[in-house]
């Protein structure tokens, strides 16, 4: 299921954003950062990797299931983010928010992702 | 015939036992020298970086301001092409960088990812970053390289003392070029001098007084200002790089991701 909508901007979101960022891999300006999509499916995997992890959704289409690549920061700021490869399982249900990307893959920036626990975790600003 | 037989004996215990002697007196002072040594043990980061980890706000690095340029240079940068504002804006443009950062521009990184160690001995001090740049620090009294010895480097060669419990670090050889991958930011020649002054403001500050000569392209020189911040919330350092899991290619100019390999 996806719901769309406008929100501000997640002010961490922005983090590794800077003009041309000096190590933190690319900008956002990929990213529709003023719109938020919220999104259910099932975990795939999370990609533990640098420069960006990745939160692997699938979600049921119109005729098929699609996956959904939601990118997240480095493992390194992650991890200060209080999550860790274990914050999700592979078949966890799941409802991500992320800004979606302009191109590419389905895919976008994770702002927060609640589990089946109904535990949020919320990746838009440090705790 | 026993005197004959018995001198080397003798002989190799007397070396062996000055050697001992010595290797002591040499641990002793270097333990010493060890003791005398400031404690900048841990992880650090920039101030620009706690703050956007912290807040989300970014922080311009000292790096990004605009140098003294003298005549000639303040013209040639004039004729760099203003950045555009959807260019200032990271939110507006498309930029991707995959490459370490060299110096100066790994002492003022302004986001979490570039996190980094000092570690201090008699003999150097490394400064070691989270995107595996290594800076040597070389305080066991040498010289920088003369003649044909000394070319540039995107580290430089840097030498340093103490004074007291300030690391005073003198580096040349650089390569020319900007000081940062920021477009428009500082441009240098490979004839930049840079001086810095390292120390210890509070148990978790740490104060890099940088000051640049550059007779080419200096009207005068360009002094900064780099704070530090201990960082309380890693235990160990976490490499980052650009090659592991790229999945933000380039398309028609545009970043976009690409499906899971």
């Amino acid at each position: 299921m996806i719901r769309k909508g406008t929100a501000k901007l997640a002010p961490v979101v922005a983090m590794v954003a800077a003009s041309a960022p000096i190590l933190g891999h690319h900008s956002f300006a990929m990213f529709e950062m003023g719109r938020v999509i919220a999104l259910q499916g099932t975990v795939k995997e999370i990609q533990w990797t640098n420069p960006h992890c990745f939160l692997q959704v699938l979600v049921s289409g119109p005729v098929r299931m699609v996956e959904w690549s939601i990118e997240m920061h480095s493992p390194s700021v992650s991890r200060r983010m209080h999550w860790n490869q274990e914050t999700l399982r592979p078949g966890d249900q799941v409802t991500v928010e992320f800004h979606p990307a302009r191109a590419g893959a389905p895919g976008g920036f994770l702002i927060s992702a609640t589990g089946p626990d109904g535990k949020k975790h919320s990746y838009g600003s440090a705790p | 015939m026993n005197r004959l037989t018995l001198n080397p004996l003798l002989f190799v215990v007397g070396v062996l036992s000055a050697h001992l002697t010595l290797s002591a007196e040499t641990a002793s002072s270097r333990v010493q020298a060890f003791a005398a040594l400031p404690v900048w043990t841990g992880l650090w980061e920039t101030e620009a970086a706690a703050q956007l980890l912290r807040t989300g706000k970014f922080g311009s690095t000292a790096l990004q301001q605009t140098p003294p340029y003298n005549t000639e240079w303040e013209k040639k940068a004039a004729r760099v092409p203003a950045l555009p504002t959807t260019q200032k804006d990271p939110l507006a443009a498309d930029s991707k960088v995959c490459a370490p950062g060299g110096f100066p521009t790994a002492m003022a990184q302004p986001v979490p990812d570039a996190v980094f160690e000092f570690l201090v001995t008699p003999e150097q001090t490394l400064f070691v970053t989270s995107d595996r740049t290594i800076r040597h620090i070389y305080t066991d009294g040498r010289r920088h390289p003369a003649g044909p010895d000394l070319w540039p480097t995107i580290e430089g060669h840097s030498i340093g003392h103490w004074e007291g419990q300030t690391l005073v670090v003198d580096t040349v050889a650089r390569t020319a070029g900007p000081v940062t991958n920021v477009p428009g930011s500082a441009n240098l020649s490979r004839d930049a001098h840079f001086r810095e002054r390292i120390r210890l403001l509070s148990p978790d500050t740490l104060l890099n007084e940088m000051t640049i000569e550059d007779p080419e392209r200096l009207a005068r020189p360009w002094s900064i200002v780099i704070r530090y911040h201990r960082i309380r919330d890693m235990t160990r350092m976490i490499a980052v790089d650009c090659f592991e899991n790229d999945r933000n290619p380039v398309i028609d100019g545009k970043i976009v991701i690409a499906p899971p390999r």
